[in-house]
């Protein structure tokens, strides 16, 4: 995987672990739609993190 | 032997199958008290079970509907029919540990997950094994997953702490989600990304980053835009 796509990759890694941290402190805290909103954006994180290794490993698709 | 030898994977996942219905389906369903609904699920699960991955080998989407769909959802079926019945499932506390674990054996039998296509899966054994051997690995390599268990561990944590059943349900099955997701993700990345000594001068079929990874770091954004909004708006 080229090093450019490595970089993205652990960033995005970092945004879905945020993200995902901060969604469950939100439904701790009985903030369901802000919990929502951030659990899906770690997993659409942790998605676009699948193509790009991918995109890395194969080439562009 | 040798015949055994050849069919290890189907073999494999044949008996962590067998094992799970054997200490969780099986007393249950069989007792004196439950009915002929459970009695007749809990057989066809078993059955399931043990056709569904000796299938494997030639019928990979039959093998896989069979031995993971079928079994669990039967098995499932015969639970719920048990209990309907006033029987506990599982008897107690011993054979529930027992039971939780033969499921654990169960999943991690089977080799091929669902993302995996069925031209991959057909390919002859190793080629489809994962990634290529490396020359060098990364400096971090051990440092992301490490990273990565640390955050899944705090998402499990945290789900503990909400005490309404309702929410904590949701919560226990969303942080569940995250700490599969994110190890999976960051032993991906550990695995693939380049190491010291490895030429990262790659050719590459075209510039960018490409349609798929961009439409998904879009989407990505417009979840952010919309966390910030309710952040804002709160």
């Amino acid at each position: 995987m080229p090093g450019r796509a490595a970089l993205l990759s652990l960033l995005l890694l970092a945004v879905a672990a945020a993200a995902w941290l901060g969604g469950l402190c939100c439904l701790a805290g009985r903030d369901d739609a802000l919990a929502l909103a951030l659990c899906a954006a770690g997993a659409m994180s942790l998605r676009a993190l699948q193509r790009v290794v991918r995109a890395g490993e194969e080439g562009v698709p | 032997m040798s015949s055994l030898g050849g069919q290890g994977p189907e073999l494999r996942c044949a008996l962590a199958g067998l094992a799970a219905w054997t200490m969780t389906v099986g007393p249950s369903a069989f007792s004196l008290r439950a009915g002929s609904g459970a009695r007749a699920a809990a057989a066809l699960a078993l059955g399931a079970a043990v056709a569904g991955p000796l299938a494997g080998r030639r019928h990979a989407a039959v093998a896989r509907h069979l031995g993971l769909s079928a079994f669990a959802g039967l098995a499932a079926l015969s639970w719920v029919l048990c209990s309907l019945a006033g029987l506990r499932v599982p008897g107690d506390r011993f054979q529930a540990i027992l039971g939780a674990v033969a499921w654990g054996a169960f999943a991690l039998s089977w080799p091929h997950p669902w993302s995996v296509s069925e031209r991959h899966m057909l390919m002859p054994a190793g080629s489809a094994a994962g990634p290529a051997p490396r020359r060098s690995v990364a400096s971090y390599a051990i440092a992301v997953p490490a990273a990565a268990g640390l955050v899944a561990a705090a998402c499990l944590g945290l789900a503990w702490r909400i005490r309404e059943p309702s929410r904590a349900v949701l919560a226990q099955t969303v942080a569940v989600a995250a700490a599969v997701g994110l190890l999976a993700a960051a032993g991906d990345v550990a695995v693939r990304t380049p190491g010291p000594r490895e030429d990262v001068r790659q050719p590459r079929t075209r510039a960018g980053l490409g349609q798929q990874v961009a439409s998904s770091l879009l989407w990505a954004l417009v979840l952010a835009a919309l966390v910030a909004f309710l952040l804002l708006t709160r």
